[in-house]
């Protein structure tokens, strides 16, 4: 294998590594599901490494790969994720115990989305993108990302309706 | 709080909680291969936290376990010693270094405009204001100005790795954030109130109005803030200008960069230092709360 190319991948796993991780873990919920799409995504990337040369490029490649691996592997096998519920509550001090509750809630109704709407909300919300955006990754139409994240919110809502309780700001 | 930040604050605490595997899982197994100079330096850079001894992760793969805390050690060579502290700036790190060192400060500044040898990332757009990672950095007295500051790089990216910043999509805006809350925040506490401050008016456009971001520009490091000063033609001077200011105005310790990547949540869009002696500050909401705390500020100052 060609040297430079090795020098180049090895640079850009240890950089980077930790940030696919991260949002992996987000669109599974599970980190060896998450562990197992970086590697995947990142052995689809090495196969054309030569022709996305930079290095932003690269990243674009991975991300869109695990997105689109992420989208497609619900098919194949669902997925159970466990919320440990104790450990997350003890830890929550007295004014933050109802904050931290609302966000356990939060992750339990994000498991039970299909993994395309989890998708698209960890891309809106987390990496902050827009919805043109995540219709261009994910090759939907943007009405069809605006309606699937409508809906996802109102799933959301539903399956915690201690959020209608939550007093609005400003 | 709404579904959607409630959501966002969810998913930033989930990305929080994971420590990512060490990059070594991500490779497939070659013989070890040695790094660039500079990195293989910066690595040997020991860094300690401020007030006690630290582990430096070194991303040599030479290491079998590229994860495992090397102690930091002293080496058999003689070292120097330099603390930069929360804050600080790079123009005072210079003077700082340049005495620990005996090399004149310029040396250090000449080595801090080449970027790429620094190791710093992309979003620091080649300026080491703000990646200076604070610390206690122990390093040979043979250590080039290059290898000292890509030592200070080198342990801001680490604390960025672990904070997740890369993965956000404005990282830099972030370090911005970081370095006006170390700025203006009298304690630790009140830091995560202070970014949501900033996160408020930015999200409703309006100026932040920072003394510390004018003082930049002044390059001047303490001491109130001049009606004359205000109009200080700079890009620096969030009085005259809306948005941030172009780069960090100072180097932002970790607690700094968390507050700026998770504000406390609130309604807040002003705070008053009412008590500088004991780093008093409170929050306001609506202009009336503020003139209030500014009164109050005006009577005990």
């Amino acid at each position: 294998m060609d040297p430079g190319f090795e020098a180049a991948l090895r640079q850009f796993v240890v950089d980077r590594s930790g940030a696919l991780f991260r949002t992996a873990y987000l669109l599974t919920g599970d980190r060896h599901a998450a562990e197992d799409l970086v590697q995947s995504a990142l052995a689809k990337t090495a196969a054309r490494w030569r022709a996305l040369r930079d290095p932003e490029a690269i990243e674009g490649y991975v991300r869109r790969t695990m997105y689109h691996e992420q989208v497609s592997r619900w098919r194949r096998r669902s997925r159970v994720v466990e919320v440990s519920t104790d450990e997350r509550i003890d830890r929550a001090g007295d004014g933050h115990a109802e904050a931290a509750d609302l966000r356990l809630t939060m992750r339990a109704a994000l498991s039970r989305l299909t993994p395309r709407q989890r998708t698209m909300l960890v891309l809106r919300y987390f990496e902050d993108r827009s919805e043109t955006e995540i219709a261009h990754l994910l090759g939907v139409r943007v009405g069809s990302v605006r309606s699937q994240i409508y809906r996802s919110l109102e799933r959301l809502k539903k399956s915690a309706p201690e959020l209608s309780a939550v007093r609005e700001f400003r | 709080m709404n579904v959607e930040n409630l959501l966002r604050e969810t998913l930033a605490e989930m990305a929080d909680e994971q420590v990512p595997p060490p990059p070594a899982r991500f490779l497939p197994h070659r013989p070890a291969r040695r790094r660039g100079a500079v990195l293989a330096a910066a690595a040997a850079v020991v860094a300690l936290a401020a007030g006690g001894t630290v582990a430096v992760r070194t991303l040599s793969p030479e290491a079998d376990r590229p994860e495992a805390p090397v102690a930091a050690r002293p080496g058999p060579e003689r070292t120097h010693e330099v603390t930069v502290e929360e804050g600080q700036r790079v123009a005072r790190l210079f003077d700082d270094l340049s005495r620990a060192t005996g090399e004149p400060a310029e040396s250090f500044a000449r080595a801090a405009e080449d970027g790429r040898a620094l190791g710093l990332p992309p979003y620091a757009e080649g300026g080491l204001e703000g990646f200076a990672h604070p610390g206690t950095y122990r390093f040979p007295v043979s250590a080039t100005p290059t290898e000292i500051l890509a030592g200070m790089v080198a342990r801001f990216r680490e604390t960025a790795d672990g904070l997740g910043l890369a993965s956000r999509r404005a990282p830099r805006d972030v370090v911005i954030i970081a370095s006006l809350v170390q700025a203006e925040s009298p304690t630790q506490a009140d830091m995560p109130k202070v970014a949501r401050v900033i996160h408020n008016r930015l999200a409703r456009g309006m100026r932040l109005q920072l003394d510390s971001t004018v003082l930049y520009g002044l390059g001047r490091y303490r001491g109130g803030v001049t009606v004359g000063d205000l109009k200080l033609r700079s890009p620096y001077n969030t009085y005259r200008h809306r948005g941030l200011p172009p780069g960090p105005v100072s180097n932002p310790g970790e607690a700094a960069l968390r507050a700026a990547l998770h504000p406390a949540p609130g309604p807040w869009l002003h705070f008053v230092v009412t008590d500088p002696e004991r780093g008093t500050v409170e929050f306001a909401t609506t202009g009336e709360e503020f003139a209030e705390l500014a009164e109050r500020a005006r009577r005990s100052g």
